[in-house]
C-alpha cells in the first residue's frame, strides 16, 4: 500500500510554557523513538500540528535544526485547534506532520555575516528559530543584532530568553515596546528597552546593514514599513529574508489555498527574499 | 426595453444614482444581472420574461454598500427583498431608486430550455410593483388580492405523506447536496457577514458534502429563513443539484402565516414574527 | 485490432454485472430532468439520453469528501488505524473534455508528494469516454487544443453509429484488456445509421487564443478589468464543484470522545472564507478577487507549474452558474485585450 502523506508522527507533549496570556509554547517529543532518530530539519520549516479531534493547524518549527531529539512551536490561541492545543498537558499526544518548505540558506549566504533579526510580536518563533541556529554556530558569523518589539510588555514572548541574549556580550538585542506597553497593568515595572514602533526603533539603531544579512517577520504592516527602513540602512533587497504565512490546509502543495500568484506558500515559501516578494502579485 | 434604457441613462448622467443594476439578454432564452456605470453602458439593459434572478441579493454586497445611491431594477417579488432588508437594516429606502417592473411572470427551468412558467408568478400578488421610485412596462394582468391565503399545491401534496415518508423524502433529496452554497449566495437574505456553516468553534454545522452535515445546513438555513422569504425562488433555480428548497421554504412561510397571520416583504413597517418580541405572543417561554 | 461495436442493451448489462462485484461503477444516472454521473449498483437505471452531466467525472476519483486518517484515543494515548486500499472504478459517461481532465488533475496530485487517495484511484480506473455528438454554446474544448472525439486520458472511447450502438476504440493497453475480457458483449459489426448526425472539431469555434491568456494575466493582475469581468459572481462554490479541474480542498477532523475520522473535503478558493487567516485577514477579501484567482490559477499558475492549463473546455461552469458568468466570455475578452495590447 502506497505511502499516506497525511499521516502524522504521534508527540509526546514533553513541556507547556504560557509565553503570554493567549500564546503558548509546546515542547513535543517522538512517541516513537525511532521516528525521532531519523527526522530533521532546518531552520524556516514549518509543520502542521494536530489536536486531534478538531484538526490541523499550521505552524513554523520554533526550535533550532541544531538541537536534535525535540521540536517546539509557539502559537497564539485564535481557532477550533489552537483552543484545543493551549488545553493539552505533559504525557498528552498530538500529532505533527513535515518538515514542509524551505529554508534560510544558513550555510549558503549567511555564514561569514553580520546578521540582524527584526521581528514583532508573534513573529518571533520562526526568527527565533534562526537565532538559536545561528548562535550555536556563533563563530561563522560577524556581529549579531536582534530588533524585537511588541504592542506590551505582556505581548513579549521567550521572555528568559531575550534575557539570556541581553546578557551574552556578543550580541547586540535591542527590545522595544509600543507607546504606553509598559504599564504595570501588563506586568511591567522598571523596563529597560525602548520605546516606539520597531520600524522607528530600527531606525535609529545605528546598524550598519551593508554587507550583511536581515531577517524580518512581523504582522504585514511592520514588514511593510521596516522593509524601507532596511533598505535605508544598506541591505541589499537580495540579502532581507522574511516568511510568508497564508492559510493552509496540506502542506503539500495540493490544497490550493496559500498560493501567492504561482508561489505556493509551502512549497516555494516560506521563506522568501525582500527582491522575490517584490516580484509577486499584491495579494498576501 | 427602450424605457428602462432611457431611465437608467438618466439617472446616471444626472447624477442621481452611481450605479444601475440590470438585465441583459445572454442567448436565446436567458438574462443575466448587468451592472451599469456609465450611460453608455446602458444600451444593453432589457426587461423580458426571462429575467427571472432576484438583483435585491446585490444590495448587501460592500462594493454596492459603498456606492453614494444604487438604482435596481425590481419585479414585484423583488421588492419584497428590498422591503425585508431595510426593515432588517441591511439598506435604507433613501439609498435604493427602485425602477419597479410591471411583470407578466417570468419563466422557470434551466437555460436553455426554461419553459415552464415559475411557480411563484401562479400565486403572485405583486404584478404591479408595491413600492417604486418608478413604475415601467405595460400594465400586467390582475395580481391575486393581497389578503388571500395561498397554498402551494406541492406543499399539500408534501404534508399528505406520513413522518416517515416525509423524512425518506428529504433524505434523498437533502442527500445530493453538494455543499457549493449557491443557494446562499444567491438569496438576498442571506446576508450574513460570517454564516454559521462557516464559524467553526465551536462548529456547528459538518462542512462535508455528508447527509448529517446535509441535513443540519439546510434546515438550518430553512429556519434562519423562515417568515423572511419571499418566495423568489432563487436558491431552488441556482441549485446544482436540483434540490426542490423552496418546497422546504414554502412549508415554513404557510406555517408563519397559519400561527402569526404574516406574509414577508409587503410592508415596510411590518417585523417578521421570529425577528421581534411581542408581549402578545402566544408563546409564552421568553416571557 | 478489429472495431468492436457494443449497444446500449449490452453495455447496460455490461456496467450492472460489474457494479455487483468489487469494482465500483460511475455511469450517468437521471434524477429531476438533469444528468449526473454517479455510482450505480446493480439495478440503477443508466440514462443514455444527455447532452452533458451537470457534475463532472471528477467526483469518482476525487470524491466530495474521503477519510484520509482514523484514529482511535484510549487511556494509552492516540493510535492510527490504516484507511482500506482504493477499489477499481469504471468510469463511463464522461466526454473527451472529462478524460482529459484526469491527465491534468493527476500532475497536482503528483507533485512531489504522491497523494495517493487520488493517485492510486486514478490508476486504477478504467475511463470509458463517450465522444461528442451534440455541443452548446458554452463548449470550448477546441480553444484549448483538445477535441469532441479526443482520445487524452480515456482508455476506450466510444463513438456513435447510431442512437443506439457504439464502435469501441481501445485507446490504451489496459482498455484493451478491459475489451478483451469482456468480449462477449461486444459484436464484431453492426449496421450504421447513415442518418446519425454527429459533430466534428470544426462545430466547435476556437473562440479564443489560448497562448495569449497567461501573459495578460501576468501583465494585468491588477487591471480595473477584473472587477467589470466579475461584477455578477456573488461567491458561491457551483463552478468549482462542477469543474473537472477544480481541485482545492479542506481537512477537517470528525471525532467522538475515543475515535476520530480525518477528512479531506472539497472546498473552492471562490467562497469568502477560502483563505481567511484565524487573525481575520483575509488576503482575497472581495469577490473579483477571488475570482480573478480562479481564472489565473487555471491559466497562469497551473501553467507555470504543471505546463498545462488547467481547464479543458467543458463549460460546465458557465452552464450552472446562476449568476449567468460565462468563462468562455471572459477568456474571450482576456484574449481580445492582449492582442489589441490593452489593460
Amino acid at each position: 500500500m502506497s505511502e499516506n502523506i497525511y499521516k502524522p508522527y504521534l508527540m509526546k507533549v514533553a513541556e507547556v510554557r504560557d509565553e503570554t496570556p493567549d500564546i503558548k509554547t509546546l515542547k513535543l517529543e517522538f512517541q516513537n523513538p525511532a521516528e525521532g532518530e531519523t527526522f530533521s530539519f532546518k531552520a524556516g520549516q514549518f509543520g502542521l500540528y494536530s489536536a486531534f479531534g478538531a484538526g490541523e493547524s499550521t505552524f513554523c518549527i520554533a526550535s533550532a535544526p541544531t538541537r536534535k531529539g525535540y521540536i517546539e512551536c509557539t502559537f497564539r490561541v485564535a481557532g477550533r485547534v489552537t483552543s484545543q492545543l493551549r488545553d493539552v498537558n505533559p504525557g498528552d499526544t498530538i500529532g505533527f506532520r513535515g518538515p514542509y518548505g524551505n529554508t534560510f540558506p544558513i550555510e549558503e549566504k549567511f555564514f561569514g555575516k553580520s546578521i540582524t533579526f527584526v521581528a514583532g510580536g508573534i513573529a518571533l518563533p520562526p526568527v527565533r528559530c534562526v537565532i538559536w541556529n545561528v548562535l550555536d554556530l556563533r563563530d561563522k558569523f560577524k556581529d549579531i543584532n536582534i530588533v524585537y518589539g511588541a504592542k506590551t510588555y505582556q505581548d513579549l514572548v521567550y521572555k528568559d530568553e531575550l534575557q539570556q541574549w541581553q546578557d551574552a556580550k556578543d550580541i547586540n538585542l535591542i527590545k522595544t515596546l509600543d507607546p504606553g506597553g509598559d504599564k504595570a497593568e501588563y506586568g511591567c515595572n522598571n523596563w529597560d528597552g525602548k520605546m516606539g514602533f520597531v520600524p522607528t526603533v530600527l531606525k535609529e539603531s545605528g546598524i550598519n546593514g551593508k554587507g550583511g544579512i536581515a531577517v524580518l517577520c512581523g504582522p504585514p504592516i511592520m514588514i511593510k514599513l521596516s522593509l524601507p527602513v532596511l533598505v535605508e540602512l544598506g541591505f541589499a533587497k537580495e540579502d532581507i529574508y522574511t516568511t510568508l504565512e497564508n492559510k493552509m490546509k496540506c502542506g503539500l502543495g495540493k490544497c490550493g489555498r496559500c498560493n501567492v500568484g504561482s508561489f505556493y506558500v509551502c512549497k516555494h515559501g516560506p521563506v522568501l527574499t525582500a527582491a522575490d516578494l517584490a516580484t509577486m502579485p499584491d495579494e498576501f | 426595453m427602450k424605457e428602462i434604457i432611457e431611465k437608467a441613462k438618466e439617472l446616471l448622467s444626472q447624477g442621481t444614482v452611481d450605479l444601475v443594476i440590470g438585465y441583459e439578454q445572454c442567448g436565446d432564452k436567458q438574462c443575466r444581472p448587468l451592472f451599469v456605470q456609465k450611460p453608455e453602458e446602458a444600451d444593453k439593459l432589457v426587461f423580458n420574461e426571462f429575467c427571472v434572478h432576484n438583483l435585491a441579493t446585490y444590495l448587501t454586497r460592500p462594493e454596492v454598500k459603498q456606492t453614494k445611491r444604487v438604482a435596481i431594477v425590481a419585479k414585484g417579488c423583488d421588492i419584497r427583498a428590498i422591503v425585508n432588508l431595510i426593515i432588517e437594516n441591511q439598506s435604507t429606502r433613501e439609498h435604493v431608486y427602485i425602477i419597479g417592473m410591471n411583470c407578466p411572470g417570468v419563466v422557470s427551468g434551466k437555460a436553455p430550455n426554461p419553459t415552464k412558467p415559475h411557480t411563484k408568478c401562479q400565486t403572485c400578488k405583486v404584478r404591479t410593483p408595491q413600492m417604486s421610485d418608478v413604475t415601467l412596462g405595460p400594465t400586467p394582468p390582475e395580481s391575486i388580492p393581497m389578503d388571500k391565503t395561498i397554498t402551494h399545491p406541492d406543499v399539500e401534496e408534501l404534508k399528505k405523506k406520513t413522518r416517515e415518508e416525509k423524512w425518506a423524502f428529504w433524505r434523498e433529496q437533502l442527500s445530493k447536496c453538494i455543499r457549493c452554497y449557491a443557494c446562499r449566495q444567491a438569496c438576498p437574505m442571506c446576508y450574513c457577514n460570517r454564516c454559521i456553516v462557516d464559524l467553526n468553534t465551536p462548529q456547528w454545522i459538518d462542512t462535508r458534502s455528508n447527509l448529517r452535515g446535509n441535513l443540519d445546513w439546510n434546515i438550518v438555513r430553512a429556519y434562519h429563513l423562515s417568515g423572511r422569504c419571499i418566495d423568489c425562488g432563487e436558491c431552488e433555480r441556482v441549485c446544482p443539484a436540483n434540490i426542490p428548497l423552496m418546497l422546504l421554504n414554502r412549508t415554513l412561510q404557510e406555517e408563519v402565516k397559519e400561527k402569526f397571520d404574516f406574509e414577508s416583504g409587503y410592508d415596510l413597517e411590518a417585523c417578521p414574527p421570529l425577528t421581534v418580541f411581542e408581549k402578545d405572543d402566544h408563546e409564552n417561554f421568553i416571557r | 485490432m478489429a472495431e468492436l461495436i457494443i449497444n446500449r442493451d449490452k453495455l447496460t448489462q455490461l456496467l450492472h454485472e460489474i457494479a455487483g462485484g468489487e469494482t465500483e461503477v460511475f455511469a450517468p444516472v437521471l434524477k429531476e430532468e438533469a444528468t449526473y454521473i454517479t455510482k450505480i449498483s446493480q439495478d440503477t437505471p443508466i440514462h443514455y439520453d444527455f447532452f452533458i452531466s451537470v457534475n463532472s467525472v471528477k467526483e469518482a476519483i476525487f470524491p466530495r469528501y474521503e477519510p484520509i486518517l482514523k484514529y482511535k484515543i484510549d487511556q494509552e494515548g492516540v493510535k492510527l488505524e490504516d484507511i482500506p486500499p482504493m477499489k477499481p472504478i469504471v468510469l463511463f459517461g464522461g466526454h473527451p473534455c472529462d478524460a482529459a481532465s484526469l491527465m491534468v488533475m493527476e500532475k497536482l496530485f503528483g507533485w512531489d508528494y504522491n497523494d495517493h487517495f487520488y493517485q492510486d484511484r486514478r490508476n486504477k480506473t478504467i475511463v470509458i469516454t463517450l465522444a461528442c455528438n451534440e455541443f452548446d454554446k458554452d463548449c470550448f474544448c477546441t480553444s484549448l487544443g483538445y477535441s469532441p472525439h479526443g482520445e487524452v486520458g480515456s482508455d476506450i472511447v466510444l463513438e456513435s453509429i447510431s442512437k443506439e450502438a457504439w464502435k469501441a476504440k481501445a485507446v490504451t493497453d489496459r482498455g484493451k484488456e478491459f475489451i478483451e475480457k469482456h468480449n462477449t458483449y461486444f459484436a464484431a459489426s453492426d449496421k450504421p445509421d447513415a442518418s446519425f448526425k454527429t459533430i466534428g472539431d470544426k462545430d466547435i469555434p476556437v473562440g479564443f487564443d489560448k497562448d495569449a491568456v497567461k501573459p495578460w494575466i501576468k501583465e494585468n493582475f491588477e487591471s480595473e478589468e477584473w472587477q467589470k469581468l466579475t461584477s455578477k459572481c456573488w461567491s458561491c462554490a457551483a463552478c468549482t464543484y462542477v469543474c473537472p479541474t477544480c481541485h482545492c480542498f479542506d481537512i477537517t477532523d470528525d471525532a467522538s470522545m475515543w475515535s476520530g475520522l480525518r477528512t479531506k473535503n472539497w472546498d473552492a478558493c471562490t467562497m469568502p472564507i477560502f483563505t481567511l487567516h484565524a487573525s481575520q485577514h483575509n488576503p482575497r477579501e472581495a469577490y473579483y478577487q477571488r475570482y480573478r484567482q480562479r481564472i489565473a490559477h487555471k491559466y497562469s499558475y497551473y501553467v507555470d507549474l504543471f505546463k498545462v492549463i488547467s481547464c479543458t473546455g467543458c463549460g460546465r461552469c458557465s452552464r450552472v452558474c446562476g449568476a449567468g458568468m460565462n468563462i468562455l466570455e471572459i477568456l474571450t475578452r482576456i484574449s481580445s485585450l492582449a492582442k489589441k495590447g490593452g489593460k
